[in-house]
């Protein structure tokens, strides 16, 4: 016998079903094994008869009146055909919908790079592009060539030497002033060493000087270049005749699809949740109203 | 036999509009259709708009029923009318019918007018309360319960053919049925003087 009284959920619907005699023959062995060694079985049991019991007293009760159907009940009763047709494009609406904010969501470098694709020819790139694709080109190596003045004869604006034009060229030479860069003119009339030392040092790193660095953001033309100008390109220095004037950056703002392309994947969006709702909320009314 | 070779008569000629025919069928269940939904109501006004929503729907999507128990398919969409009823009678609790004394403006509890049972023999009297009392235990029960215990204990039907009403595996009928009876049972404890000598629930529970 089971030391235990609980039993468990299993146990109460095997004495239940045992009631009702819808138990196989194996649970019905089951069933009297637990009736004679589990001491909480029997009485449940018990208990589980008397409900059944006491439901079967309730009476079937009479139906008040027929309950036959008339073909205008029936017409009257119906859905209207327009209905259906609202629900099924609420459905077909909310499964599109879903489908374009999955991609939107899981996948929105493929989606925007698609639309990119549909949208533009390879001629047109836009700015972000480029940034892109120089990215991922070889960074090339960017010398820095100082038109270096010689000892004693200092240039640029300021200097910080009391205005005698002796520069601490150690110093000088070690903060690379890109933003105020030596000019050619003021540069050319000195017959510089240190460019002619570099020359030589770009003869033993050809690479170095064929490469030369091309910004992104470059904003003079190439065309001024001079031939001495390859030798000594500096990243964010302008040529001389680009100096000290303002160009606009209109320039390089080429036509940027980004914008109307995600206005029109939101606006997709929005059209099939505002159709899925709407086909929704029709289709609703429609039934309710008939119910 | 001859029976179930008129149901399906009855139920080709429906498919194809004929209303008479579908009438037919509407008699031969009515009875049980009323009975789910008044026991699963427990408000015969809303039990026969249950009823008749029931046969409208049946009429209407009789060209998708593909065989098999009828009565099961007549019996699952009338459930699931009475879930709708249920539904809107929780949205819309109705206010109950009280009755002020003239006398002394107070509520009263069991206006005479309403039930009187001073000439009725006493078993009957004892008879309406113990439904009550058990139609009460039904009404505490969750809805999916509820309609199990109607359909086995109340409508005699098996397991099989309940299943197939609740559109639920046969282990969930069992699971459900037992769990109900042990509720209800616990519920009458508090009814045990209305309860037949034989039916007096005196023993507590174990589980």
């Amino acid at each position: 016998m089971k030391k235990h009284t609980q039993l468990s959920s299993r146990e109460l619907q095997l004495l239940s079903a045992y009631l009702d005699d819808e138990l196989s023959k194996k649970d019905q062995k089951r069933v009297e094994r637990l009736l004679s060694d589990h001491p909480a079985a029997s009485p449940l049991l018990k208990k589980l008869w008397q409900v059944k019991s006491a439901l079967k007293l309730l009476p079937i009760h009479k139906v008040p009146g027929n309950f036959t159907i008339t073909a205008e009940e029936v017409s009257r009763s119906q859905i209207p055909a327009v209905a259906g047709v609202l629900r099924f494009a609420s459905a077909v609406s909310a499964v599109l919908l879903a489908v374009v904010l999955a991609f939107d969501f899981i996948f929105p470098y493929r989606l925007a790079a698609s639309e990119k694709g549909l949208s533009r020819s390879g001629a047109e790139t836009t700015f972000e592009e480029k940034i892109v694709t120089s990215a991922e080109e070889e960074v090339p190596i960017i010398t820095w060539q100082p038109a270096a003045p010689p000892a004693g004869d200092g240039y640029g604006i300021g200097g910080g030497d009391g205005g005698t034009g002796n520069l601490d060229l150690q110093n000088e030479m070690s903060i690379p002033d890109v933003l105020i860069a030596p000019s050619d003119d003021q540069i050319g009339g000195i017959p510089s060493v240190a460019q002619e030392e570099t020359t030589a040092e770009n003869e033993q790193l050809p690479q170095v000087v064929e490469e030369e660095p091309q910004a992104d953001g470059e904003i003079y033309s190439q065309e001024s270049k001079s031939p001495e100008d390859e030798s000594g390109t500096i990243l964010g220095i302008r040529p001389s005749e680009s100096q000290g004037t303002i160009e606009s950056f209109d320039e390089i703002s080429e036509p940027v699809a980004e914008v109307p392309e995600m206005i029109s994947t939101r606006l997709m969006e929005i059209v099939l949740a505002g159709l899925t709702i709407t086909t929704a909320l029709l289709a609703g009314f429609l039934y309710k109203r008939k119910k | 036999m001859g029976n179930y070779m008129d149901e399906a008569i009855f139920i080709r000629n429906a498919k194809d509009g004929d209303v008479d025919a579908f009438n037919h069928l509407v008699l031969t269940y009515q009875e049980q259709v009323f009975n789910l939904a008044y026991r699963m109501l427990n408000d015969e006004m809303a039990a026969q708009d249950a009823t008749q929503n029931t046969f409208i729907n049946v009429f209407q999507h009789l060209k998708s029923f593909r065989g098999g128990s009828f009565r099961a398919w007549v019996l699952r969409i009338a459930a699931n009318n009475s879930y709708d009823e249920l539904r809107r009678k929780k949205g819309k609790p109705s206010q109950p019918l009280t009755v002020l004394d003239a006398e002394t403006g107070e509520e009263m509890d069991d206006p005479i007018w309403l039930e009187d049972n001073r000439n009725l023999p006493e078993e009957y009297i004892m008879k309406n309360e113990l439904e009550e009392a058990i139609q009460r235990c039904i009404d505490q029960l969750p809805k999916n319960y509820r309609a199990v215990v109607i359909l086995v204990d109340i409508q005699g039907f098996g397991y099989q053919e309940a299943s197939r009403i609740a559109r639920s595996p046969i282990g969930t009928i069992r699971s459900r049925l037992a769990r109900a009876r042990l509720r209800i049972q616990e519920c009458l404890q508090g009814f045990q003087e209305l309860l037949p000598e034989k039916f007096r629930l005196n023993l507590g529970s174990k589980l």
